[in-house]
């Protein structure tokens, strides 16, 4: 009870109007935000944090839908830009398809806004980059809308993140540590988030404005099959169960190695020939860093005895097993994680970082990109997690690079 | 298989038929003698490649054909919507990925044909798919073959995407060609690859668009005009953005300069980049535009790097903390000793809380050199100030700030040393906590609390004994803190005076600190159940006994769990026990609610349903038992909202009886729904495991499960369902024996299989129809399940069975006893475990009549006399596996003939109910028959002495790698994916011999047949391998002929041309004696050869072959990354 309170204490947020010192007035008690993309997912961000002013969506249906869901203050609009353009506005929330995350992300920043970010936080490294560069350059809040790094039990595993860190921190499980992300530790890869190979063109939907859905992404015939809740399964806005969770699952494991400012430096497939339009399912996906860690993904659930973090001198296995005797018991006595900012509205006030921001957002949505782009390849990638480039692979660095199509552009 | 041609090899081999198809096509077509039309066919369909490696071996295929193999893939293309040319897609796309990475001739040729197909082709849609496969190709030929397709607009997106790809002066100069001439957004796709391809040429053309009516045109404009970064573009890049007065508007024209600075700089033109950021600065110095100050206070940064400090240091001046902020995140990153000097410098001239900012940025940054001065901001008198530096301190020394901050701690305010505490928290363990409990004496009461609070966060177990003593301090504050302390630092033997606590306090919030502190010190406690036996002994003693009663559930255990069940019984505190009930953690409660939900009293019902739901859901009991539990609640349940919930929690129950029970809901209005959720996650298989249900009667729930799905995500799953579908096993699978109104497809008994067998047909007509008669007068069907009144024989199925998979539900009354017949002999028995006079202690399950082999259940694990039990009885050949309740109750056991001890189990038989004189019941009786045919021999095999060596049923008599080879209707099928890669053997060893087995091959298949090997290493070298490979396959066009299928592998080539067809079945026969050799390919004599002749100068492929010399060894199927199957395997030793 004590310690949950103690994590935000020791950050001393303080309102906004105390920071500005005398004279200085907040621009309202409460923050206002507007909500680009009311499908399915932006309409679970009602609940989040924030008064609702703004929704924006390209299909008549559901821009009704949410209007008829929101209150009465509201507006409706069919250009995010619109919204972007009223300066009452602080927080702007990004939950379309991914492909147009980057793009909406770069123009919210430029207009001051703070952004709320669903993940996957961008579909390629080079958009996450600028998304990075951008949000920085501005000196906006960003958000990723996943949480397994500062709260709640994490999918399968049964377990806060928080023991598990002051465990990895501790160094009882020596160093390197191997991490397996499987149906045996606790997750589901959710293949069924696949395309299909042979969509047959069909007319657009008089609600939907195709184009504008598409944005940044090539042209390709209308097939209901490539938008609402089915765009998971396209390489041109997602990457199926691994563009679509993997940031879910793989932003931890990364919090957990303390790897927020790099990447891994190979990613090495197994997977069955790609589609060059439809996402499809993989066996495997390694992982490994400069100082020997991995993140093994096991998309055939092989390894049944996999535990969840695997070190020279103690595993982890799902529900919090260990090898290791007496384990849980010495959890408490090590030192706490340090805290993070957990509340979107402190980080916003306080000015000062989320616990899952652009930064470390961008590269746990790099190694979802990487692991993509090894799957659509089909071959050992060698990164440089400086440069943020893949070493002698102009067509891997095609895929870190995919221009956006005219006139969008970031 | 043989290593020469294996995945470390296969690169090599590749790239040999590669440049044999680039130089010597024809050389190659001298060997196949298909058509073109028959090659693409054939390397079509085995696309998509199951791995990167195959499809890079199909992809050199194609490209072996040259530029009119290439082309006729191409022909093959479709408007979208046509037609299916997937496979298609699929080979240019590997196409494409492959020759990228091969060399630059493979590049080359894919680049021309794949160029020659663009030319080809007409359709909107293909050409923006080969456009697009040219991407990681494109040279200046694409650019020649792409450009003229700029004047169709449809094309100009694609062409120019792939221009941009391409990115050489070529490329720049068609754009600079084509753009002269679009209009509208052709143009706009043209320009902004200019723009991205930095274009310089492109410069003025695009300036003279900066100014245009047409916002899009603007932002496009200004948007290159910033990438290309001219100095030409200054004056209008700066005009554009104070017509948007610097704000953000929809050309970006703000952005856009603020890109252009940076790009000024990135050019080396820092002067002009730094003019812009000034600029730029000096107009946005309103809280609105603050952003965009920002952003060039941030590029200026950049661009001037340690020479930008002043104006870092400057920002701290401003009066908007936000801006402050972002100031110091840029400053954060110019770490260096003498920044540290400035910037200390600096904050000793501002005021509190821009010191207390300089301080944060310089804890984040973590330059050693800053220590000292936040060491001795520490001692500042500002609290903003000493916060900032605690923090700053803790993060970059951790545990070395602690003695700076217990320090601080002795000296703290009140509210400051709660927050020094939570520091503490993440800067202190175990091992350094002595100076803090030293401290306790010297600190405030605040100081004292938040110690406290830091000693029981890190169980200081070590100062359990003072935290005890200020459980009764008379400061409040502390009290409190003491208390919370108490689950961290209570040992087991705390637990008295944790009780005498838990007696005494009053308030509700530390009550239940100390009912915390109750539970670690009872989980502490050994044996397992002491804790909970203390508990219970104290709670008849306490004057607060809902107290202890509400630990309980977190304590656990069997002496817990009656103790709650006990309460809730009595009169006193039931609504405290049934909490306890319902908030119990583990499987083991479940039960218990449910008989509160079904038989209790009103009051409780729906917590207890609710509660039993979460528990069932989670429990860690099997399945069966989860899945019995769940239809005894559904029998109970009167609302729909309870059936949607526990249709629901099925849908997580894996079995086939879940199945069934889900899927009877399928046509109920109300829950259809649900019940095709719950089906549909039940039938279809864990992502990456095996477990998908089959059959008949699921295949048909799935159809339903499509037209009843809606909401959600139900595309995905009606997709997902389809999917499931088409690939789902085939065949009947389970069918019902009993259907649940009548006694179709059962009869009576007439004496044993023995005693039948010597009756005539008329006799036992005769006799049958008697037992028939009398069956039906003592078996009937009641409520679905069919019942038995305690006299009479048998009831038996009409049909007989062999091998089978059988399940169904039992349930006795007390003193009860049956059993299952399998094959008409006596039994998998089943009887009261109360019945301690015949053994029946052991429980249910065992093949009661076994003698030499075992009789007894391996473990217990029947459900209470009365409760419904489930039996998966799995018989193949002579082996019954039996699981009872979901537990393993009979492992792979031998089945004795109880009716003639001296012959094995009849090969088939009927399945009977048993009567034993007590009252039964039956239900959901379903079977699957297994196996394929027996392998059967030829008469004249026979006379001749051979024996099966596979029995069609399962891998008895094989050893090694038993898991990576699946037996189906009498096949073995080796299937790369399904797990071990690596060989399988005959349990014996064979020396002089003939094997005759049939196989079928797949495209491209690589196999072999190890004989008189040792059971594991090379077996080609180590013992002799008899190739098996579809050598017909064009990646083997170049194979040596003693690599062709058939030969002795490296030593006696075979004649090539026996094989039938891939996908076809082949017969072969292997037959050695001494040295003397042959192999016999659909009858055709391939291999006649003498293995000591053939090696005597050393063999042809010049490697050495220990194995020759080998007279015996195991005979072997050598698989390896292709599908193979095997049937008929069987043998003569001479």
């Amino acid at each position: 009870m004590a310690r949950a309170a103690a994590a935000t204490a020791g950050f001393m947020i303080v309102p906004r109007h105390v920071l500005g010192g005398q004279g200085f007035t907040p621009p309202s008690d409460q923050l206002t935000k507007a909500i680009i993309g009311v499908g399915g997912m932006g309409r679970g961000h009602y609940g989040y944090e924030g008064r609702l002013l703004a929704v924006c969506d390209v299909d008549r249906k559901h821009l009704a839908d949410a209007l008829a869901a929101a209150g009465k203050d509201v507006k409706g609009y069919s250009d995010y830009r619109e919204i972007l353009a009223r300066p009452e506005i602080d927080v702007v929330h990004i939950a379309t398809p991914p492909h147009w995350h980057a793009l909406m992300a770069v123009e919210a920043a430029r207009a001051g806004k703070d952004i709320w970010c669903e993940k996957p936080m961008t579909r390629t490294i080079g958009e996450g980059v600028r998304v990075v560069e951008e949000v920085n350059r501005h000196g906006r809040i960003f958000r990723l809308n996943t949480w397994f790094r500062f709260k709640d039990t994490f999918y399968g595993l049964g377990t806060d993140v928080k023991p598990l860190k002051k465990v990895v921190e501790s160094g009882v499980l020596g160093w390197p540590l191997t991490f397996t992300v499987s149906g045996i530790t606790g997750y589901d890869w959710k293949f069924y988030w696949s395309g299909q190979t042979d969509l047959k063109p069909q007319p657009v939907p008089p609600e939907l404005d195709y184009e504008m859905w598409l944005g940044p992404a090539p042209h390709k015939p209308y097939n209901v099959h490539r938008v609402h809740a089915n765009f998971r399964g396209y390489w041109d806005y997602d990457g199926g169960g691994l563009g679509d969770m993997g940031q879910h699952y793989l932003d931890p494991v990364q919090y957990l190695l303390g790897k927020d400012d790099t990447s891994p430096i190979r990613v090495d497939v197994d997977a069955p020939q790609q589609h060059y339009d439809a996402a499809g399912s993989w066996r495997r996906i390694e992982f490994t860093y400069a100082d020997g860690c991995k993140i093994i993904l096991d998309g055939e659930n092989k390894d049944t005895e996999a535990a969840y973090i695997t070190g020279p001198k103690g595993k982890i296995f799902r529900g919090f097993r260990s090898d290791l005797p007496k384990l849980q018991e010495s959890i408490a006595s090590r030192p706490d994680p340090e805290p993070q900012i957990a509340t979107f509205s402190d980080s916003v006030r306080s000015r000062r970082k989320f616990a899952l921001n652009e930064s470390n957002g961008h590269r746990s949505s790099t190694i979802v990109n990487l692991g993509i782009m090894a799957v659509r390849l089909g071959r050992t990638l060698h990164y440089d997690p400086v440069a943020q480039r893949c070493v002698n692979d102009e067509a891997a660095n095609r895929l870190i690079d995919q221009p956006m199509r005219a006139p969008w552009v970031l | 298989m043989n290593t020469h041609l294996s995945t470390c090899r296969r690169v090599a081999a590749v790239l040999a038929i590669f440049l044999l198809g680039i130089g010597a096509v024809r050389g190659a077509a001298a060997q196949d003698v298909r058509l073109l039309s028959t090659k693409v066919a054939d390397i079509l369909a085995q696309f998509p490649g199951d791995s990167a490696a195959k499809r890079d071996k199909l992809a050199a295929e194609v490209l072996a054909l040259g530029e009119p193999g290439v082309a006729e893939f191409a022909k093959r293309l479709v408007p979208a919507g046509t037609g299916n040319d997937t496979a298609v897609r699929f080979a240019l796309n590997a196409v494409s990925v492959y020759a990228s990475q091969a060399g630059e001739p493979q590049r080359a040729l894919a680049e021309r044909a794949l160029c020659a197909a663009l030319g080809a082709a007409s359709d909107t849609e293909v050409r923006t798919f080969l456009l697009s496969q040219l991407q990681p190709l494109g040279r200046d030929a694409t650019v020649k073959a792409a450009a003229p397709l700029l004047s169709d607009p449809a094309m100009v997106e694609p062409v120019t995407q792939l221009l941009l790809s391409v990115n050489s002066p070529a490329a720049r100069a068609a754009l600079m060609r084509a753009v002269g001439e679009a209009a509208g957004p052709a143009k706009l796709t043209m320009v902004k690859a200019l723009g991205e391809m930095k274009a310089a040429e492109a410069n003025d053309r695009i300036l003279a668009l900066a100014g245009d009516a047409d916002v899009v045109v603007r932002k496009t404009a200004l948007a290159a005009l910033a990438h290309i970064a001219s100095a030409k573009s200054y004056a209008t890049m700066v005009q554009a953005a104070e017509r948007a007065e610097f704000r953000y508007e929809p050309a970006n024209a703000t952005g856009a300069l603020i890109e252009y600075a940076k790009a000024l700089a990135a050019k080396g033109d820092r002067g002009a980049a730094e003019k812009v950021c000034r600029l730029v600065m000096t107009k946005t110095d309103d809280a609105d535009r603050l952003p965009t100050r920002v952003a060039a206070l941030g590029v200026l940064a950049n661009a001037r790097g340690q020479g930008a400090l002043p104006d870092l240091i400057a920002a701290v001046d401003h009066r908007d903390p936000e801006y402050r902020k972002a100031a110091l995140l840029f400053a954060e990153k110019l770490r260096a000793p003498a920044n540290v000097r400035q910037w200390t410098a600096k904050a000793d001239k501002v005021d509190a809380e821009r010191r207390a900012e300089i301080i944060l940025m310089l804890g984040r940054q973590g330059d050693k050199a800053s220590a000292a001065y936040l060491r001795a901001a520490l001692a500042a008198q500002e609290p903003v100030v000493v916060m900032a530096a605690a923090e700053s301190l803790a993060h970059m020394e951790h545990g070395a700030a602690n003695a700076d901050l217990l320090a601080l701690l002795k000296r703290s305010s009140d509210s400051q040393a709660r927050q020094v505490g939570d520091i503490l928290l993440w800067t202190t363990d175990e091992a350094r906590l002595e100076p803090l409990a030293a401290a306790l004496d010297t600190l405030s009461p605040s100081a004292k609390a938040a110690a406290v609070r830091v000693i029981g966060a890190k169980s200081g177990r070590r100062y359990a004994a003072r935290v005890f003593a200020l459980t009764s301090d008379s400061n409040p504050e502390v009290r409190a803190a003491a208390i919370g302390a108490l689950a961290g630092v209570a040992g087991p033997g705390d637990l008295p005076a944790l009780l005498r606590l838990l007696e005494t306090t009053n308030e509700a919030a530390l009550i239940d600190e100390v009912q915390k502190g109750v539970v670690a010190s009872a989980r502490q406690m050994t044996p397992a159940d002491a804790g909970a036996k203390a508990l219970v002994g104290a709670m008849n003693m306490s004057a607060h006994p809902e107290r202890i009663i509400e630990v309980l559930p977190q304590v656990g255990g069997p002496q817990a769990l009656a103790a709650l069940v006990e309460r809730f019984n009595g009169p006193d505190i039931k609504g405290t026990a049934f909490r306890g009930l319902v908030e119990w953690r583990g499987p083991e409660a479940s039960e218990r609610l449910l008989a509160i939900y079904t038989g209790g009293e009103a009051v409780y019902r729906d917590q207890a349903f609710n509660g039993f739901v979460r528990q069932v859901g989670s429990s860690s009991l099997p399945v069966e038992q989860r899945v019995l539990q769940v239809r005894k609640a559904l029998g109970a349940a009167t609302t729909a909202r309870e059936r949607r919930s526990l249709i629901r929690a099925l849908g997580g129950m894996k079995t086939y009886q879940a199945f069934l029970v889900a899927a009877s809901y399928l046509n109920n209005a109300e829950l259809a729904n649900d019940a095709a959720n719950a089906v549909m996650r039940i039938a279809l298989p864990t992502p990456g495991v095996r477990d998908g249900l089959g059959g008949t009667l699921v295949r048909d729930a799935l159809n339903r499960v499509l037209q009843v799905l809606t909401g959600g995500e139900s595309d995905y799953d009606k997709e997902n369902v389809r999917a499931y579908l088409k690939t789902m096993p085939q065949g009947e699978g389970f069918v019902a024996m009993f259907n649940g109104k009548d006694l179709t497809g059962w009869k009576g008994l007439v004496e044993n299989p023995l005693a039948r067998a010597t009756m005539t047909p008329q006799e036992l007509a005769t006799r049958q129809a008697a037992a028939d008669a009398k069956a039906m007068t003592t078996w009937s069907v009641r409520d679905g399940t069919i019942v038995f009144n305690g006299k009479g024989d048998n009831l038996c199925s009409v049909r007989d069975y062999g091998d089978f998979e059988m399940i169904v539900d039992w349930r006795i009354t007390r003193d009860g006893d049956s059993g299952i017949y399998l094959r008409g002999s006596p039994q998998i028995q089943i009887w009261d475990p109360a019945r301690k006079d015949v053994g029946a202690e052991v429980g249910s399950g065992g093949l009661y009549n076994n003698q030499k082999n075992p009789s007894k259940p391996l473990v217990f694990a029947d459900n209470p006399v009365g409760e419904w039990n489930t039996f998966r009885i799995l018989m193949i050949a002579d082996k019954v596996t039996v699981y009872l309740n979901g537990t393993k109750v009979v492992d792979n056991v031998t089945m004795e003939n109880y009716w003639d001890r001296k012959q094995p189990i009849f090969p088939r038989g009927a399945i009977e109910l048993q009567a034993h004189g007590t009252d039964l019941a039956f239900r959901d009786i379903y079977v699957r028959e297994l196996g394929g045919p027996t392998p059967t021999l030829t008469e004249q095999e026979k006379a001749e002495g051979f024996v099966p060596l596979f029995n069609g049923r399962n891998l008895e008599g094989w050893i090694g790698n038993v898991t990576g080879y699946r037996i189906d209707e009498g096949v073995m099928t080796f299937d790369p994916n399904a797990g071990d890669r690596s060989n399988i053997y005959t349990a014996k060893e064979y020396a002089d011999f003939t094997f005759r087995f049939e196989f079928q091959l797949t495209p491209g298949a690589n196999s072999g047949v190890g004989i008189r090997t040792p059971n594991q290493g090379d077996a080609a070298y180590v013992g002799m391998e008899i190739q098996v490979l579809d050598d017909t396959a064009p990646v083997y066009a170049k194979l040596q002929p003693y690599q062709y299928h058939g030969s002795v592998y490296g030593v006696i080539p075979a004649k090539r041309g026996a094989l039938k067809p891939v996908g076809e079945w082949n017969t072969e026969e292997i037959s050695i004696r001494g040295s003397r050799i042959t192999v016999t390919v659909n009858g055709i004599v391939t291999v006649d050869g003498d293995l000591v002749e053939a090696s005597k100068a050393g063999t042809i492929d010049k490697r050495d072959h220990p194995g020759l010399k080998r007279a015996s060894g195991y005979i072997g199927f050598l698989s390896h990354d292709t599908v193979v199957r095997f049937r008929n395997i069987r043998i003569k030793v001479w």
